[in-house]
């Protein structure tokens, strides 16, 4: 190692080398060695990386690996392709780096090619050109050179030039009307840097075992003259075997100088080759102005690259800024558009309903659950089998029953992508049994490889191909299948004749939520980080045991995190720990009924109560409006207290026989806690308490429970159903939320469950599973203002589900006018929709939601410590959960300290733009 | 309103007098043919004014961005110049090549794909 950094030095001190050449290591000690490096050298040198995948292709777990160039062929956006370009440049400036080997502009029309194969962007002349030339201008823009690489066009050989001269017997016309061309339109388009390849092109110079790289007529001919090219010419890497083997001891620098080249890269020898070239010039083979010349290139390249000073590069933050989440954004982007459709025979793709679908995934080549599988898990039940491919044999059958036994088998194909193991990957067994599966169920192929994979799979109905194998192409890969995203990706080479260049069925996306980091739909993960601090403190204060936060915006959920425990003593929360979310029912449940009732135009909000209730004819509730009641504004107090009477006198910790019993029997067949039954027949009594409630006898704005036990009332009678069974058939099931729903226990393990309180008033236990609200228990945990459970990712598809306009998974729940009536400010209201809780427009100091929340942001609160807000102006949700009232719903701290607002609000500093006042 | 109207009037007749009074004094200096309305010697003088405005600022930026531009290549052709006048013949060879560094141990299996 010493005795290399020396020689280096020794290059740059004694044979005034112009450049060097960096290959794999750490970027950190690559910048150090850069500044010492460039101390040295009187005249500053090219640094110069082989980063066509950006740095990732020499330092693959330090920085970011973006896709191989042939994926990159699949996409059809190519402005995707100059923000990888400029994120690319941003990190070879920041590891010292000032020239960058990429783009390849070799067009791969040999599938054999095995030194190309996916470096090119895919075998059509015009997405080469096109993909190339952003790639190349974002880096020259970003102010580092770009080197399109390896003229004549190194696409159609079947030999590696590391090994061998590879020879490509193509005529001269041929080769313009494939190979050149985009090396003749990007070097029009000014291309400031080229390097040739070292292949033998009998159509353009004839001599035997003569490489382009040493040919006068390909170079100064073609290339200089014909092409009119007046850019720096580099060698492709003079120490490989194509060339060594029949050019040593310097020669092939000397001739590769003479033929034209301006900087020769990798000489096998460096003392040699200058020798060499020495001996030429004395010779007088080489003259001193063709020495001038490129020297004068070489110059002027580097007084453009800033080479004209010594640079310094700083290497503070240097791991964090080359790993940092605008580039990961972009890479997620680039990973998006390429997934390709290539067959949905069954049209099944991507999937819709993931209610009572029997799912099975089957992983070849992976032994442990993939990032694939668990992100399928996300969006559907399902069952995972792993099968390594020489298992095969001996659990064919056996596999074949139990996966013909599913509605439909997603099969996972991985591979290193390398074609060379393609054979032992995907074996003719494997596809064989394939074949045998897709006869019994319903399969969709996922290939996580090439393009090249699909010849095997010519006649399977369902086909994804999503080019990579890495981790994120997995996830993406399950996300896409679930409609997160548009799928548009085309097939950058033809693989059969079914299958040609450019084919690729294109999917819509079906609006469910995806998962991303917060650069991508630009906030700032740096400031979200301050959330921790703040649920920290929420636990340490005791304000409440633990808590989940999620954020979405623009369809991804780019934060989602749990804290705390259940209890302070009990278990951790997770991110499926279910949460009482008191009022968050009378959106989540009760509104959402209505609003469906009225989109079926069973529910007419003008209309009065009387209506749709039989009982309220004749009471002073009658012509109440449903939407009065729904906004608050019915003159409806805020609630009763029904256990009071129902609890016996002075201080007792024992029920009342009269209407509780210990063991449930008849009458007695309310369950409202463990081991207590309510009398069956004293909800009528709450009814008729409720119907004949006294009136405020205004109209003004008062919070009311009562007019949402009216409401689950109007629902039930509209619709037929109570309303645990109608919000779970028409909403929770089809939207695919597992973790939703009224009474959970017997669903759900208790130890799943935040607990609620240690009840020493009326239950006399900890509530755990039973609703905490204590009207809502009374009415057998299904009420309409409070009973629902969920968690912060369930709440989120809702409220996702109402930012879409009522749409989600490719499903319309309810009409977006409907939608749109709901959630926008009711007439008489300066802060409540219809159920919905808005910003109160008449204050800036908004106490139930963040002050910077836009004016149409939507949502509610609950008793127990719960929020989730929809905000349509920057198209994002906010869900909060918590068991604050744990041990004690006495406990102020929670409220006192603004928890939920405080941390939505960090949610919209985090927004770019919000520092610089560009919005609210 | 009505003030607003009032003002603007007002105002109006003002720049009218003014313009009234130039070209009274153009005709005096014998500029203009004398009995040339005032109204066509106003549109003419903004026709100038127009011409020669533009000119001005279309040549002032002709010539600030070849003054930069030229100032660039000035710089440029400075430094590459004087850089090539004081080489050897072994910095100029030199200068030709790059070489191969590696920022952490070697390992010949990483040869490929340049």
């Amino acid at each position: 190692m010493l005795v290399k950094k020396k020689k280096i030095s020794d290059y740059i001190t004694k044979y005034h080398i112009g450049g060097i050449c960096f290959f794999q290591g750490s970027p950190l000690e690559q910048v150090n060695l850069i500044n010492n490096y460039q101390q040295k050298a009187r005249i500053p040198l090219f640094m110069g990386i082989d980063g066509e995948w950006g740095l990732g292709m020499r330092f693959p777990s330090e920085t970011i690996s973006y896709p191989k160039q042939l994926m990159l062929g699949a996409i059809q956006d190519n402005r995707l392709i100059y923000e990888m370009g400029v994120e690319v440049a941003k990190q070879c400036k920041r590891a010292g780096i000032n020239i960058n080997f990429a783009p390849s502009v070799d067009i791969n029309n040999n599938p054999s090619n095995p030194v190309i194969y996916d470096r090119s962007f895919g075998e059509s002349a015009q997405n080469v050109t096109a993909k190339g030339y952003m790639y190349m201008k974002a880096m020259e823009d970003e102010g580092i050179m770009a080197c399109i690489k390896h003229f004549p066009g190194h696409g159609d050989t079947d030999v590696d030039s590391h090994e061998d001269l590879p020879i490509l017997n193509h005529s001269r016309e041929r080769l313009e009307s494939t190979e050149f061309i985009p090396f003749r339109r990007l070097t029009a388009y000014g291309a400031s840097a080229l390097m040739v390849g070292h292949l033998n092109i009998p159509a353009l110079d004839d001599r035997i075992n003569r490489p382009t790289t040493l040919s006068k007529n390909v170079i100064k001919n073609i290339l200089r003259q014909e092409m009119g090219y007046n850019g720096l010419i580099f060698t492709d890497a003079m120490d490989m075997k194509g060339i060594t083997k029949y050019y040593p001891n310097g020669v092939a620098e000397a001739e590769a100088f003479l033929a034209g080249n301006d900087v020769i890269l990798l000489p096998e020898d460096l003392v040699k080759a200058i020798a060499a070239i020495k001996q030429y010039i004395s010779e007088g083979k080489i003259s001193q102005m063709r020495l001038d010349e490129s020297v004068l290139r070489i110059l002027r390249a580097k007084y453009k690259l800033g080479l004209n000073t010594t640079p310094i590069h700083s290497s503070d933050d240097l791991s964090k800024y080359l790993m940092r989440n605008q580039a990961v954004a972009v890479k997620e982007k680039l990973t998006e558009a390429a997934i390709t459709l290539v067959s949905d025979n069954d049209e099944i793709i991507p999937i819709r309903n993931t209610n009572d679908l029997r799912l099975a995934t089957l992983s070849f080549n992976k032994s442990i659950k993939t990032p694939f599988q668990s992100r399928i898990s996300d969006y559907a039940q399902s069952k995972h089998y792993q099968l390594m491919s020489h298992q095969l044999k001996e659990q064919y059958v056996q596999l074949l029953q139990t996966l013909s036994q599913f509605d439909r088998v997603v099969v996972a194909i991985h591979t290193s992508g390398k074609q060379s193991a393609y054979n032992k990957e995907v074996s003719q067994e494997m596809i064989g049994f394939l074949r045998e599966l897709n006869k019994k169920s319903n399969i969709i192929v996922v290939l996580f490889g090439s393009p090249y994979l699909l010849k095997r799979m010519g006649d399977l109905d369902n086909i994804l191909l999503c080019h990579d194998n890495n981790r994120m192409t997995q996830d993406i890969a399950a996300q896409s299948l679930f409609g997160v995203n548009i799928i548009s990706g085309k097939l950058p080479i033809s693989v059969s004749d079914k299958w040609q260049l450019d084919h690729g069925l294109y999917r819509n996306s079906l609006g469910r939520l995806g998962y991303s980091v917060p650069e991508r739909v630009k906030m700032n993960s740096d400031t979200l980080m301050l959330i921790d601090s703040i649920m920290a403190e929420m636990v340490r204060l005791n304000a409440a045991p633990g808590g989940q936060v999620i954020i979405a915006k623009d369809g991804k959920i780019v934060f989602s995190k749990s804290y705390g425990k259940l209890t302070s003593d009990g278990y951790y929360v997770l991110q499926n720990t279910i949460y009482d979310v008191a009022s968050l029912t009378k959106v989540l449940a009760t509104t959402i009924a209505t609003m469906k009732l009225v989109d079926d135009k069973k529910i007419n909000v003008s209309h009065p109560l009387r209506y749709y209730i039989t009982d309220l004819n004749g009471t002073d509730k009658a012509n109440i409006k449903v939407e009065d009641v729904l906004s608050h504004h019915a003159g409806l107090q805020a609630g009763l207290l029904f256990y009071n009477k129902t609890t016996l006198e002075g201080k007792t910790k024992s029920y009342n026989n009269t209407y509780y019993s210990n063991i449930l029997k008849e009458n007695f067949t309310i369950p409202i806690a463990n081991n207590m039954f309510m009398r069956t027949d004293y909800r009528d009594t709450m009814w008729q308490s409720i119907y004949s409630s006294r009136l405020t006898g205004n109209n003004n704005y008062k919070y009311s429970d009562l007019g949402y036990y009216i409401m689950q009332k109007v629902v039930e009678n509209e619709s037929g159903k109570k309303l645990d069974d109608y919000t779970a058939t028409h909403f929770y099931q089809p939207l695919g939320l597992r973790h939703t729903t009224f009474n959970p226990l017997g669903k759900h393990l208790a130890s799943s469950i935040a607990p609620t309180e240690i009840d020493n008033y009326f239950r006399f236990q900890t509530l755990q599973g039973h609703v905490h609200d204590a009207g809502a228990a009374m009415m057998g945990g299904v009420a309409g203002h409070a009973g629902l459970f969920s968690n912060a990712s369930d709440i989120a598809v809702i409220m996702q589900m109402l930012l879409n306009k009522g749409s989600y998974g490719g499903i319309e729940f309810i009409k977006p006018e409907t939608v749109d009536l709901f959630t926008s400010r009711y007439g008489k209201s300066t802060r409540r929709g219809l159920g919905f809780d808005m910003k109160d427009i008449r204050t800036v100091k908004s106490k139930n939601m963040s002050p910077l929340a836009s004016s149409s942001t939507f949502g509610h609160t609950g008793f127990t410590g719960t929020a989730a807000f929809a905000d349509p102006e920057h198209n994002m949700v906010y869900v909060f959960c918590s068991n604050r009232t744990y041990p004690s719903a006495n406990n102020q701290t929670f409220n006192n300290r603004n928890y939920r607002s405080n941390i939505q609000s960090i949610v919209y500093k985090s927004i770019s733009g919000y520092a610089n006042g560009l919005f609210p | 309103m009505t003030l607003t109207v009032f003002y603007r009037l007002i105002h109006m007749s003002i720049t009218n007098t003014i313009v009234r009074l130039v070209c009274a004094f153009i005709k005096f200096i014998r500029l203009v043919p004398l009995r040339m309305h005032y109204r066509s010697i106003r549109k003419n003088m903004i026709r100038r004014i127009l011409k020669v405005g533009s000119g001005v600022v279309i040549l002032i930026l002709i010539v600030s961005t070849h003054g930069f531009s030229q100032h660039y290549l000035q710089r440029e052709d400075a430094w590459v110049n004087a850089t090539i006048s004081n080489m050897t013949l072994d910095e100029k060879v030199g200068q030709l090549f790059m070489v191969r560094a590696f920022s952490k141990g070697y390992a010949g299996e990483e040869k490929k794909n340049i």
